[in-house]
């Protein structure tokens, strides 16, 4: 992609050369768009889609229009010859210009600008904590103890099961660094996990606490794959918490409703399906990428028996799915059943994205968004004020068309207080009018 | 009996308060009252003299150290170790002194009271006669030489005072006198020096100034056993009852000596000694009587039975006053010591205690058990003495023995300052011109002898040296006869009826000077209280005679001229009546003053039996035998050729003396009077008279104070060398060396050739023949005479070659000094042209150049260059926009790169 | 990731804004002036938005967005301002605006 920059790039300077050089002051405000153009396209090829169509529609759009159009207004297309005081000031400024380009540009340039050195950019880190806990009985406290100073301690608290999407956790934002975390049941009699935790920046974590083989509570880490689904498609993340069962997805098509892939007795054949996962034992987790649309899915153990059928899954375009397969005990005596509980997610929006840029801006930003909106208006109402017709020239026109309106003995009185002859001139057709009219800042 | 040493301070104190009111209130009191107040102090100086007297013969000798009352020290400082205490010493020297001093002292006020009668400033005088009778006994009542040194420079002021008594008389005699008396000021100065110096080496090599400390025993030969006669002071104390134990008592009498056993550290022991109420509650009078009974543990035998008994020869004495106890050597134990007790005299104690019992080990006949620290100097001195020892003087060092010759140098000096001997002698001839009774005081009987008695305390110096074989008594002994013969031929030339005394005192003050270099101390001693009574004698006599001659002229110029009864300048200038050649055939006019004027010659002359005779004779005798023999037995003594010379030139001189005495009565008594004064001189008032008779009484008899023995009869009568002896007990040479034996052949011939001196001036002088015509002396007829006698006349040009050579060339240096260099050179060119130049010129040059140039142009500078850099700065305000925007942008460029230059650096470093 | 670093994007970036530094300095009409400082603001959006996607921070985007904003708004108070100056003197050479000398 070299090449890409290099001419545009080129482009660039050039038509900022030819900008600078013009007489002609639309040749220059042309030039210049052309300019704008170029750093467009060169957004775009920095992942910066968002901006690039607002360089060309306020940089390019706007604000050269608005240039081009004082430049016609004010006739000033055709400039004057340069004065010749400042004649060779163009050859030092080159030659300035060179000088401090070339003392810039050469550790940049060398690649000598590395940023091995550069310590970490430290961000936030997220983090949540998922109750697979089937017997909905446990509640659980997580307590993330910074080892760093300064970085406060979290609790999270009271995080039930819930097989319904409401039981998705939202993301805990963390200081990116070291953490104890330690997962107790909810009157913290009960320590179920303990260890100390790296949270990196940008990275999505979940803690899972499921039940185990003898009836208690495993807790693990899990790292969420969070970043932009490929273009329409949905990710799913399955984490398998029941014991001695390995177990796939896979995709039934138009069959919903059986109970196990065998065709037969001996499952020498089995229904036609589509392998999505295979195998996943316990405690492990993997994901998988679904074309948009609707599908129905099951869950299959080893022995081809269908444990869990989802009908008419959909899957979203850019949604991020994390299931987690728990074998729920039966309630009063019912029969244990096995579930995908749903923890689903937002997928982050891609990288120079509107909706990265959105959320930043209204999340993060919104008061300055806020002020800066109030500087537009300010500068709106500034220009309209600032750009009023000239009030001399209006009454210039108007005094053409109307009589006189102030007696003599107030003009002589004016014209004694501004010590100029008020009847002669242009001053006297200022003040005589200027009694009318508002006051205006002269 | 042991307190009487402490009423010595009076005799200090009362001629000073004598003084005191005489000078204040004396004017008020008029001529009666002054003159009884002065006389009275002198006398009862006299009256506590003869009370100490009887103290050191009923003490057989004994001595003490008296502290001042209410004065606690004199001048101390601790840091250094200097303690210089107002310390007396009552012993046979001082007491000697004392009683001639205020004796004739006493005899000359009364004399005053007559003389000076009318005198405008009467009161001023018994005033100034009351001071220096106050310092004279300070000197000779001294325990130590800073306070001799008191005396010596008070009497030396007060001599200055008196002798210019008639300051205010008319020029040029009120200018002779005072003249006079600065000259006998400055040239005893001179000697001053001397002494000075001579405490200083003494100070410096023994640390003290002291003669004795408290305790001391003046004889501090070690070794000598001597009988000691108990001193009932000794047990007194106890029956004081005091303290409990009487042994303790007499501890503390002697507690003294036991502390002072106790390896010499109290100091304190002085403090307490003697005087002081205040301490302990001990009798302090013990202390004095710790010091006295030392004394008395010392020697002397004598044992107060008066006859000899001398240590060294061991004699016992029996004797009616008391048994002899041993005393203690210092290595000694108490008990092997023999023992008495005995009570004698006053029987105030009648405990019968043990002496020497071992509580009461204190009886010491030496200094052994002292610290040779401790000792005072002339102690110090025996014990330190021919060791090779050597003082330390910083830079250089020197021995012992040389810096005793030094001191005793230096003393001499100081002698022949006060002592008129050569070469300081000038002075006293022209001393004369003060009234006659402070001739006869000062310059007869006391402060002329105040060196002497110097030389005689120090005796130690000279004994050791002496002993030793320095030259030291050659020295003196030639000064001493070199003065006397020479004195003496000056008197036989002078007119002046006082110059002949006067020099005839210098005379005698050699024969005392002479007799002190070979080593005769006691018959120095004697001479000078012989002298002084025929000496005071003959100046009063003198003035006598002059006060008629006065008197006589006046009545002669009353009854002859009619006018002028006063005292006229005019007729003084002409006529003076201190010219022997304007007396004459006064015998008859003044008869009593005559008797008693003979007498005195007689005495002077050394005539048998009168006071000269026994005195200079004894010199001689002395003088010949030291000169023949050597030394004194007993190691005392002079060297052999001083006493040959001084043998030989002292004959002579007492041949001069006999001759000018009896010319001088020739002239003045003899023959027919000579002028109308000579014819009207009326015998003196009786208060004149009255003190000539006793003196010339005294005159008689005084000499058998000290008859020598054998002497015919006369010493079965008189105890022989009664003075001797009672001079022993405090010069420790002559308990070395006792006085020799009477030498017929010495008196024979001295007598023989005063008698034939006599003879001569009267065939010379006498029968008539007087003054030769035209105002000559007989002996100008004769040729070979003649320049003899002008030589004798203009006193050996003495003055005349101390002007030429001395004064003179230092007062052209005086003035080439103050004119030349001082004024000329100093004031004139080094002030004005130097510095005066030379500071205006750097002013000038600071302010021109530096302060208007440098400064100034520094100032307006910083002005200037403001000026000019806001006019330049000015035009970076060109209100082109476009530079401000390009200055802004290289401002901008600036800032960024130096905020980038530490990284700069580290990329050129790692990247290059 | 960018396939070429983002060195040579700061390198463009420099150019530009040194370029739109001269134009600043070395132009007396005040529209070209006024372009040349877009010119520098545009070259700060470009190393803002390269170190953006070096970084992977979404924030460098939301400041150009600011800058753009405030680019815009002082354009219209400065072109409205140019023009009032030239109804005054009818001239926008920034040489003749020189009342402010000293």
């Amino acid at each position: 992609m070299e090449w890409l920059f290099l001419v545009v790039s080129f482009i660039a300077v050039v038509s900022a050369g030819m900008m600078l050089t013009r007489q002609n002051a639309v040749h220059s405000a042309l030039f210049l768009i052309v300019n704008f153009g170029c750093v467009a396209f060169l957004y775009l090829m920095l992942d910066a889609p968002f901006l690039a169509m607002v360089q060309v529609a306020v940089y390019a759009g706007a604000i050269m229009v608005l240039f081009l159009f004082v430049i016609m207004l004010l006739g000033a297309e055709v400039t004057t010859d340069t004065s010749g005081q400042m004649r060779w000031a163009s050859l030092v400024g080159a030659g300035v210009a060179t000088l401090i380009l070339i003392i810039f540009g050469f550790p940049i340039a060398s690649g000598l600008l590395n940023n091995d050195g550069l310590e970490a950019y430290r961000g936030s880190a997220f983090v949540r904590v998922i109750n697979a806990v089937p017997s909905g009985e446990l509640a659980l406290t997580t307590t993330f103890d910074a080892l760093e100073d300064g970085v406060d301690n979290v609790t999270l608290e009271n995080v039930e099961y819930n097989d319904e999407r409401e039981s998705v956790t939202s993301y805990l934002t963390l200081p990116a660094g070291e953490y104890t975390v330690t997962v107790t049941s909810e009157d913290g009699s009960e320590i179920l996990y303990n260890e100390s935790m790296i949270l990196e920046t940008k990275v999505s974590q979940s803690i899972i606490a499921y039940s185990n083989a003898d009836n208690g509570v495993d807790v693990v880490t899990v790292a969420d794959d969070l970043s932009p689904t490929d273009m329409g498609t949905m990710r799913l993340t399955l984490f398998n918490t029941v014991a001695d069962t390995s177990v796939s997805l896979v995709d039934l098509g138009q069959y919903s409703t059986i109970r196990t892939l065998c065709e037969n007795a001996t499952c020498s054949t089995l229904i036609p399906h589509r392998v999505l996962i295979d195998e996943l034992p316990v405690a492990e987790t993997t994901s998988i990428d679904f074309d948009e649309g609707t599908y129905n899915i099951a869950f299959v153990d080893e022995n081809n028996d269908v444990l869990r059928t989802l009908q008419d899954f959909d899957a979203d375009r850019g949604a991020v799915e994390t299931r987690v397969f728990v074998l729920e005990p039966g309630v009063d005596g019912a029969q244990a059943v096995h579930r995908a509980a749903v923890f689903s997610a937002v997928a982050s929006p891609s990288f120079g994205s509107p909706e990265a840029i959105g959320q930043v801006l209204f999340i993060d930003y919104l008061l300055p968004v806020q002020l800066v909106g109030i500087l537009l208006l300010v500068a709106l109402i500034g220009v309209i004020v600032l750009a009023r017709p000239d009030a001399l020239a209006q009454a210039e026109r108007r005094r053409v068309n109307r009589r006189r309106r102030v007696s003599r003995p107030l003009v002589s009185v004016l014209s004694q207080q501004t010590g100029a002859d008020v009847l002669s001139g242009e001053y006297q057709a200022k003040l005589t009018e200027g009694s009318d009219d508002d006051p205006q800042a002269k | 009996m042991e307190n009487l040493p402490l009423l010595v301070p009076l005799v200090i104190l009362v001629p000073s308060i004598g003084a005191f009111i005489n000078f204040f209130v004396g004017a008020k009191l008029g001529e009666k009252w002054s003159g009884y107040i002065g006389s009275f102090a002198s006398i009862f100086s006299f009256m506590i003299a003869l009370v100490l007297l009887s103290f050191v013969t009923g003490t057989n000798g004994g001595s003490a150290v008296v502290n001042f009352p209410f004065v606690d020290g004199w001048l101390r400082i601790d840091s250094i170790g200097l303690d210089i205490p107002w310390q007396m010493r009552v012993d046979s020297l001082s007491v000697t002194m004392m009683l001639v001093i205020t004796g004739v002292g006493s005899l000359i006020h009364l004399y005053a009271r007559g003389y000076m009668h009318g005198d405008k400033w009467f009161y001023r005088f018994f005033a100034y006669l009351n001071m220096f009778l106050a310092f004279m006994l300070i000197l000779v009542t001294a325990n130590n030489f800073l306070m001799l040194f008191v005396g010596w420079e008070g009497v030396g002021l007060c001599s200055f005072l008196l002798i210019g008594f008639w300051w205010d008389k008319k020029a040029p005699t009120g200018w002779k006198n005072s003249n006079a008396a600065r000259k006998a000021f400055i040239v005893n100065r001179i000697g001053d020096f001397g002494l000075l110096m001579a405490m200083f080496l003494i100070f410096w090599t023994f640390g003290t100034l002291d003669f004795f400390k408290a305790g001391e025993l003046p004889n501090t030969e070690a070794g000598y056993i001597v009988h000691w006669r108990e001193h009932n002071g000794l047990v007194e104390g106890a029956d004081h009852g005091e303290t409990d134990d009487h042994a303790e008592e007499s501890a503390d009498h002697t507690e003294e000596t036991d502390d002072h056993a106790e390896e010499g550290d109290d100091r304190g022991d002085q403090k307490q000694s003697v005087l002081d109420e205040t301490e302990d509650g001990d009798d302090h009078a013990e202390e004095g009587d710790a010091v006295a009974g030392d004394d008395h543990a010392e020697d002397t035998d004598e044992s107060a039975d008066t006859e000899d008994d001398h240590a060294v020869e061991g004699e016992e004495s029996a004797g009616g006053h008391g048994e002899e106890v041993v005393c203690v050597p210092a290595d000694m134990d108490a008990e092997h010591a023999e023992e008495t007790d005995s009570h004698a005299d006053d029987g105030h104690g009648e405990s019968d205690v043990n002496p020497l019992a071992s509580d009461i080990r204190n009886i010491y006949c030496d200094n052994g058990h002292f610290d040779t620290d401790y000792l005072g100097v002339f102690g110090q001195t025996v014990n330190r003495f021919g060791h090779d020892e050597m003082v330390d003087f910083g830079s250089f060092e020197m021995k012992f023995d040389d810096v005793i010759f030094l001191i005793a140098l230096f003393m001499l000096l100081g002698v022949t300052g006060k002592s008129a001997q050569i070469p300081l002698f000038i002075w006293l001839p022209d001393a004369m011109a003060g009234p006659t009774p402070v001739s006869a005081l000062i310059h007869a009987a006391t402060m002329v002898t105040a060196g002497v008695y110097m030389m005689v305390r120090g005796s130690v110096f000279l004994d050791e040296l002496n002993h030793a074989g320095y030259v030291i008594g050659l020295i003196i002994t030639l000064i001493g006869s070199a003065t006397a013969i020479m004195a003496g031929f000056i008197a036989m030339g002078q007119w002046d009826i006082k110059s002949v005394l006067a020099y005839s005192t210098i005379s005698q003050l050699g024969f005392m000077v002479a007799a002190v270099g070979v080593g005769a101390y006691v018959p120095a001693m004697f001479h000078l209280v012989t002298h002084a009574v025929f000496k005071a004698l003959l100046f009063l006599g003198s003035g006598s005679v002059i006060h008629g001659v006065e008197h006589g002229h006046h009545h002669a110029h009353e009854h002859g001229h009619g006018h002028d009864d006063h005292h006229d300048d005019h007729h003084e200038a002409e006529f003076d009546p201190q010219d022997m050649r304007n007396m004459g055939g006064l015998r008859k006019k003044m008869p009593i003053t005559f008797i008693t004027y003979v007498i005195g010659t007689l005495a002077l002359a050394g005539i048998f039996p009168f006071a000269g005779f026994w005195s200079k004779d004894e010199i001689l005798a002395d003088a010949f035998y030291v000169g023949t023999d050597g030394l004194f037995a007993g190691g005392g003594g002079g060297n052999q050729l001083a006493g040959i010379l001084a043998f030989g030139i002292l004959l002579a001189a007492a041949g001069f003396t006999a001759f000018y005495m009896w010319r001088q009565i020739e002239l003045v008594f003899f023959g027919e009077p000579r002028t109308e004064a000579a014819k009207h001189t009326p015998e003196s008032v009786g208060a004149m008279l009255f003190p000539l008779v006793v003196l010339a009484i005294f005159a008689t008899i005084i000499g058998l104070i000290n008859v020598p023995a054998p002497f015919i009869v006369l010493d079965s009568i008189y105890t022989p060398h009664n003075f001797g002896h009672f001079l022993e007990h405090s010069l420790i040479s002559v308990s070395r060396g006792h006085t020799i034996a009477f030498n017929p052949l010495v008196a024979l011939v001295a007598l023989g050739l005063g008698l034939v001196a006599i003879y001569t001036a009267r065939e010379i002088y006498g029968k008539g023949k007087g003054v030769a015509e035209g105002g000559r002396d007989q002996l100008e007829l004769n040729p070979s005479t003649r320049m003899a006698f002008k030589l004798a006349n203009a006193k050996l040009y003495w003055d005349e070659t101390y002007f030429r050579f001395l004064e003179n060339p230092f007062n052209k240096l005086s003035k080439f000094m103050a004119d030349r260099v001082d004024w000329d050179f100093l004031h004139d060119y080094v002030h004005d042209s130097v510095i005066k130049r030379g500071f205006d010129s750097i002013a000038k040059l600071l302010s021109q150049p530096f302060d208007i140039g440098l400064i100034d142009g520094a100032v307006n500078g910083i002005g200037w260059l403001v000026q000019r850099t806001a006019n330049w700065m000015r035009g970076i305000q060109t209100g082109n926009v476009r530079m401000y925007a390009v200055i802004l942008f290289i401002g901008v460029v600036a800032v960024i790169l130096v905020m980038l230059l530490p990284f700069i650096q580290t990329l050129i470093q790692s990247g290059s | 990731m960018n396939s070429i670093g983002t060195e040579p994007y700061i390198m463009l970036s420099m150019v530009l804004f040194l370029m739109g530094a001269l134009g600043v300095l070395l132009r007396r009409n005040a529209i070209l002036v006024f372009m040349s400082v877009e010119l520098m603001l545009n070259s700060a959006n470009l190393a803002l938005v390269a170190f953006a996607q070096q970084w992977q921070q979404i924030n460098g985007h939301v400041f150009v967005f600011f800058v753009m904003t405030v680019a815009a708004a002082e354009v219209a108070v400065g072109l409205a301002l140019i023009v009032n100056i030239f109804r005054e003197r009818q001239s926008i050479n920034i040489d003749e605006l020189n009342q402010m000398d000293g």
